[in-house]
């Protein structure tokens, strides 16, 4: 995917360019807001990280007048303020996702690929299937291999988030935020505890195991992305 | 003391009456006898009559080898055989009355013998008068000074314990508190004075060792979140998998520096109240089931049973995130370091709302409640178990921030934790 960054600390935008080619992906920088602005409307973008204090025109005014101007393109919002405030402030003035400095990159990269995501795929689908896995979101209930698998509200509501970002990671946080709305990290893996019931309850036939650790980073449903 | 001068006051009083009627005695005999004398025996005699007459406690008499007593107006019942002090009883208005009769007497070569006597009943009287009035004046001082020093000592102490119930609450955790000064300037006030500007001195230290940790970490975070980037990018690059576990224990080892320095920016900033302003009522039922259910599973795969206990229809004012957060490291401590048993509770309690979370676990020693509020301060034999020993300090800081009070309690075994706040609806009325 092609991603602008829109950030004008110099070494954290470098740093973030370099590690997001390094991944595969390409990756263009502007420091300040006014020429973010020009380069995200000109230009053709998957995704644009904006950071919310900007020179010459703030991060949240950057996306507004995009908005405003027809350009849809994700946004994720990067910003030294934490607060829940701050964070809906940033996604009522249009972006997709907010992330907290200082983040992970592995984190950034989750949640870049989700929104990419997400524009790519079908925006409210009533039935998700993934292999032989399937989750219906009227009848709420879940069928491995036709076999049902009964699941408790939160642990559907996990499985659907896994499902519709199958095989790309999912990190803890983004777990927490989605299905907990939770914009803390408990000190104790809690979600790594919720996922393993999970998977010993979707993996007691004899197919492969659904549900994959990615080490440093969080989870993937294998399988391809639902297109 | 008071004994010693009114037991000085009462014997020279007598002593002094004594001397006086003794002094008047000798006199009346010298005189007497000097009558007898240059007059001679008549002269005596007659002395002694006219004397007689005009007396009322004075008392004479003459006797002779002879005649017996010949002149004077010795009382009827009265010896008249020795001198000092006798007793001799007398009849007036048909009552029996023991009168005090000091006499002296003097015998002449003749035979004829002087006696002069002074009825000193009154002096006895005023003498038991004194002694009474000494005994009560004793009594009286006696009384006021064990009064006096009872109400002295009853107002020190209760200034004291004034005092000492300050510092309790202080160690309690409401660091805020101060002794009272009322303005009267007495040692006391000074001395209370002096403490609470310890006090305050105490609270500037701690609030610049607070603010230094902060500066520290805020400072930290940058070039640590750089770090980890590096990490991040070299895992990225990596091809060796035993560098691979190095480079991965290392982003978790710098995550986990950050995790802690982001706690504590986050009880500094719920500390300033900055966040007072977005309180909103808020379903708390709904906040403490929501954790609940995160860690029910948690406690399962620790092997506790896990007991949640929520009425309905709780409501609050309040951060819904912040409270979220606050009940989520309770119950994270409850699974940590519970054993057998963790029960969540939450319930309306006479207009306010209670939250109970208590297990079983090794509990809090009472010296050590107020201090595991505290930042980084963790029990020694538990810190063995991964955490950041910031957890309590966010709860106590979100107490605070909502004015609720948080309390640590014995479970006999193990801890319950109260969190204590007021409803909605009475928070309102006192807001208004």
């Amino acid at each position: 995917m092609k991603v602008l960054v829109i950030e004008d600390d110099p070494t954290a935008a470098s740093y973030l360019v370099k590690a997001l080619s390094e991944a595969g992906h390409v990756a263009d920088e502007v420091a300040d807001g006014m020429q973010g602005l020009q380069r995200a409307r000109l230009d053709t973008y998957d995704a644009l990280v904006v950071d919310r204090m900007l020179p010459s025109l703030d991060g949240l005014t950057v996306i507004e007048t995009l908005r405003k101007s027809g350009v849809h393109t994700p946004v994720l919002i990067v910003s030294a303020l934490g607060e829940v405030d701050e964070r809906v402030r940033g996604l009522r003035a249009g972006g997709d996702d907010y992330l907290v400095k200082p983040y992970a990159f592995s984190e950034l990269l989750a949640r870049l690929e989700v929104l990419v995501s997400r524009v790519r795929g079908p925006a409210q689908a009533t039935c998700l299937r993934v292999g032989d896995l399937e989750l219906d979101r009227l009848t709420r209930s879940v069928t491995r291999g036709g076999a049902p698998v009964e699941l408790k509200p939160r642990e559907f509501a996990l499985l659907e988030y896994l499902m519709r970002h199958a095989g790309q990671v999912v990190t803890r946080t983004m777990l927490l935020e989605a299905v907990w709305d939770y914009h803390f990290d408990p000190q104790t893996n809690v979600i790594d505890v919720h996922i393993s019931r999970l998977r010993s309850k979707l993996d007691r036939g004899p197919g492969k195991p659904l549900i994959e650790t990615v080490r440093g980073a969080g989870y993937r449903l294998r399988g391809p992305a639902p297109a | 003391m008071a004994a010693l001068v009114l037991g000085a006051v009462y014997w020279l009083t007598l002593g002094a009456l004594d001397a006086r009627v003794d002094d008047q005695m000798d006199h009346e005999i010298e005189s007497l006898v000097e009558e007898l004398r240059t007059v001679g025996p008549d002269g005596l005699v007659a002395e002694v009559r006219r004397r007689s007459e005009r007396s009322g406690n004075r008392f004479y008499l003459v006797t002779e080898e002879i005649h017996g007593s010949v002149a004077g107006n010795w009382p009827k019942g009265a010896e008249t055989g020795r001198d000092g002090e006798l007793s001799f009883g007398e009849e007036v208005n048909g009552f029996h009355i023991v009168r005090r009769l000091r006499v002296e007497s003097r015998s002449f070569d003749d035979g004829r013998r002087l006696l002069v006597g002074r009825d000193v009943s009154e002096q006895h009287v005023f003498e038991g008068n004194l002694r009474l009035a000494l005994l009560g004046a004793f009594a009286f001082a006696l009384l006021f000074a064990i009064g006096a020093g009872l109400a002295i000592s009853d107002s020190l102490l209760r200034r004291v314990n004034a005092m000492n119930a300050t510092i309790g609450e202080i160690l309690a955790g409401h660091a805020k508190q101060r002794v009272a000064v009322r303005g009267t300037g007495d040692e006391f006030e000074v001395l209370a004075g002096r403490f609470n500007a310890l006090l305050d001195e105490n609270d500037r230290l701690l609030a610049q060792i607070r603010s230094v940790t902060d500066d520290i970490a805020h400072d930290l975070r940058t070039p640590l979140a750089r770090m980890r980037t590096r990490i991040e990018s070299a895992l990225a690059a990596c091809r060796d998998p035993a560098a691979g576990d190095a480079l991965h224990a290392l982003f978790a080892e710098t995550s986990a520096i950050l995790d802690t320095f982001n706690a504590l920016l986050r009880i500094s900033q719920v500390e300033s109240g900055a966040l007072r302003d977005g309180m909103l009522e808020v379903a708390f039922d709904e906040i403490v089931r929501g954790a609940a259910e995160l860690y029910a599973p948690v406690a399962e795969e620790a092997g506790l049973a896990f007991e949640v206990d929520v009425a309905d229809g709780l409501r609050v004012r309040g951060d819904r995130h912040l409270l979220a957060q606050a009940v989520a490291n309770l119950l994270d401590n409850a699974v940590k370091y519970g054993r057998g048993r963790v029960r969540v509770a939450a319930s309306a309690k006479e207009g306010d709302v209670e939250l109970v979370v208590e297990d079983a676990g090794p509990g809090i020693p009472q010296t050590e409640r107020a201090r595991v509020l505290e930042r980084f301060v963790r029990l020694e034999p538990s810190r063995g178990t991964p955490g950041t020993g910031l957890g309590l300090a966010f709860v106590a800081a979100v107490a605070r921030l909502h004015g609720a009070s948080l309390s640590l309690e014995d479970a006999a075994p193990g801890l319950r934790v109260v969190l204590r706040m007021s409803g909605p609806e009475s928070r309102q009325l006192a807001t208004a």
